[in-house]
């Protein structure tokens, strides 16, 4: 299988919803599929309106490209994410896939020098929060089917916005946190007992920004390599219009749709 | 059937371009277009430094739209003719002419900059043409500035003109109160074409916090909002220059593109509309044709401003 991108039609076969504001999307597509690594997105096709026109990132949840499935998770949030997550069974979608950089995962050659930097034994701690939640799943699946240990932390506001909870639970160790405490720990992410005890070399996150920053301040105390998934504005997403950029820690400007939407956080200007 | 045009002295295998900053440097699509299927590709502004840009956010959705402040982020003349050029070639095949032209946007804040970056583009002859951009809004300095008075843009135009011996395209801001007048001063000045139109100036507000959207308040309106816009004009403009009109400005189908012949362009160039569809210049390219072939039209060339 190549990295070759394309634009392909996508059927829907599920459409269910998870609660509050998320819809999980199962999608197949009878064309055959290119390789696709966990932190990558797909531009998805919405009709033009007096809203909007162009297509929205949305990254990719999980996936096997063999069978032609592809599964989305969609938090409505604008005009765009809301047809999106109204589309039903039998419904065709159409996406730009696949794009961007995603995670590091050992022996997928994608970010080779991070493995050679660190010499501890390779031990992951994805945490995340809400439609963050979403690659990271993708992500804990291909570490479980290659035997890498990891451990999951969940983040939410409260139960009512707890999503994919126990899907993850099913691939990792997993420890919730909510602010109010109506489920799991009471507190932030960055507070669960999970980091003390376990000397992680790598963790992964992705989420709301304040709480990327959190746990990549928390990764850079322990030195374990951080890597965060952005979630900027685009409009082409393959890396030709720049509208996308985010600052590194040079004060250059970095393309998040093809230079990420994956980074190392220290190579981050925030 | 014949679709192909000339752009002063130089040949397009047919007459749809892309817009300058919207295609990247053409191989960031070629997963999704045959480059070679096109008339030509216009790579992004390109100045004699690198430049960073303005700050995110730099885009902002509008209805059938999009505004952006980019401000011309890119690595350089010297590093685009070392690095990217040998790229782009891999993917022209040249066999056979008229083959896709490489068409350079050329950008900068003083007439020495533009000068400078011609005069390089100039030895590198892979470079087919170059577009001078003297319309961009989200520069402090010059760039607008240039393309909104008729005598500081005929001064970078004649200075470019000594530096560049081949195909010089000029693009029009459309923020100025009369077109027709601006292209005739490059005309007069030495331009081979000019392409019109640049992006309009607006803004966005974003009333929950109470700021601009973009980081730089004001910035470029582009995509299908603009269409009636441009065809107003590059109609306006054929039919006061002798030189050929390269029309821009919110092409999404054959259909659009046809329209802008007809009010007089002799090639166009696809913008915004490769975000949405990123294979959506072949696909005009393919309904040219079809519509030529529908209508027994033997030469594109003959729908060339049939609206008088």
């Amino acid at each position: 299988m190549g990295n070759q991108k394309q634009i392909t039609d996508f059927t829907v076969q599920r459409n269910i919803g998870l609660g509050g504001d998320f819809v999980q999307l199962h999608l197949h597509s009878d064309c055959e599929l290119p390789a696709i690594f966990p932190g990558q997105f797909v531009q998805v096709h919405v009709p033009s309106s007096i809203h909007g026109w162009l297509r929205i990132p949305i990254s990719i949840h999980d996936a096997d490209p063999a069978s032609g499935q592809l599964k989305l998770l969609v938090q409505k949030v604008g005009k765009g994410s809301e047809y999106l997550a109204s589309r039903r069974e039998g419904e065709k979608v159409n996406l730009v896939l696949p794009l961007g950089k995603g995670f590091f995962i050992p022996e997928i050659d994608l970010k080779k020098e991070v493995l050679e930097t660190h010499r501890a034994p390779y031990r992951a701690l994805l945490v995340g929060g809400g439609c963050g939640l979403a690659p990271l799943y993708y992500l804990a699946s291909k570490l479980k089917e290659k035997g890498f240990p990891f451990d999951i932390l969940v983040g939410a506001r409260n139960k009512e916005r707890l999503v994919l909870a126990n899907e993850l639970a099913q691939l990792g160790p997993t420890g919730i946190c909510t602010e109010d405490g109506s489920v799991g720990i009471k507190g932030l992410v960055t507070e669960h007992p999970l980091w003390k005890g376990v000397d992680y070399t790598h963790v992964y996150t992705c989420g709301p920004t304040p709480m990327m920053r959190a746990v990549a301040a928390k990764a850079h105390e322990m030195k374990a390599v951080c890597e965060v998934s952005l979630e900027n504005t685009m409009a082409c997403g393959l890396g030709a219009c720049l509208c996308c950029v985010t600052a590194s820690a040079e004060g250059h400007h970095l393309c998040v749709c093809t230079e990420g939407p994956v980074f190392k956080a220290d190579t981050l200007g925030w | 059937m014949n679709l192909k045009v000339d752009i002063g002295n130089l040949e397009l295998p047919n007459p749809v371009l892309t817009a300058s900053g919207t295609f990247g440097y053409g191989i960031e699509f070629s997963d999704f277009v045959d480059l070679n299927a096109l008339g030509g590709f216009v790579v992004k502004g390109t100045t004699a430094a690198p430049r960073e840009g303005n700050p995110y956010p730099r885009m902002a959705e509008t209805p059938l739209g999009m505004l952006n402040a980019v401000g011309l982020q890119n690595k350089g003349v010297d590093y685009f003719i070392a690095h990217i050029v040998p790229q782009i070639e891999r993917k022209r095949r040249k066999e056979a002419e008229p083959f896709t032209r490489l068409i350079v946007n050329v950008s900068g804040s003083q007439v020495e900059e533009y000068v400078e970056v011609a005069r390089k583009l100039a030895d590198c002859k892979e470079v087919d043409a170059i577009e001078v951009n003297i319309s961009c809004p989200n520069v402090k300095q010059g760039g607008m500035a240039f393309g909104t008075d008729p005598r500081m843009a005929a001064s970078v135009v004649e200075a470019v003109r000594k530096a560049f011996p081949r195909c010089m395209i000029v693009k029009l801001s459309p923020n100025v109160t009369d077109i027709a007048a601006m292209a005739v001063a490059v005309e007069e000045a030495g331009a081979d074409s000019v392409s019109l139109i640049n992006t309009l100036l607006g803004m966005a507000i974003d009333v929950e916090k109470q700021k601009p959207v973009l980081s730089t308040v004001t910035g470029g309106l582009s995509g299908p909002c603009v269409k009636p816009v441009a065809l107003r004009m590059v109609w306006q403009v054929a039919r006061l220059v002798k030189i050929p009109v390269i029309g821009v400005g919110g092409i999404c189908t054959a259909g659009d593109a046809l329209e802008f012949i007809m009010a007089g362009a002799s090639a166009v160039e696809v913008g915004s509309a490769n975000f949405t569809d990123p294979s959506v210049t072949q696909k005009i390219v393919a309904g040219i044709e079809a519509y030529c072939n529908r209508k027994g039209i033997t030469d594109i060339r003959e729908l060339r401003g049939i609206i008088a």
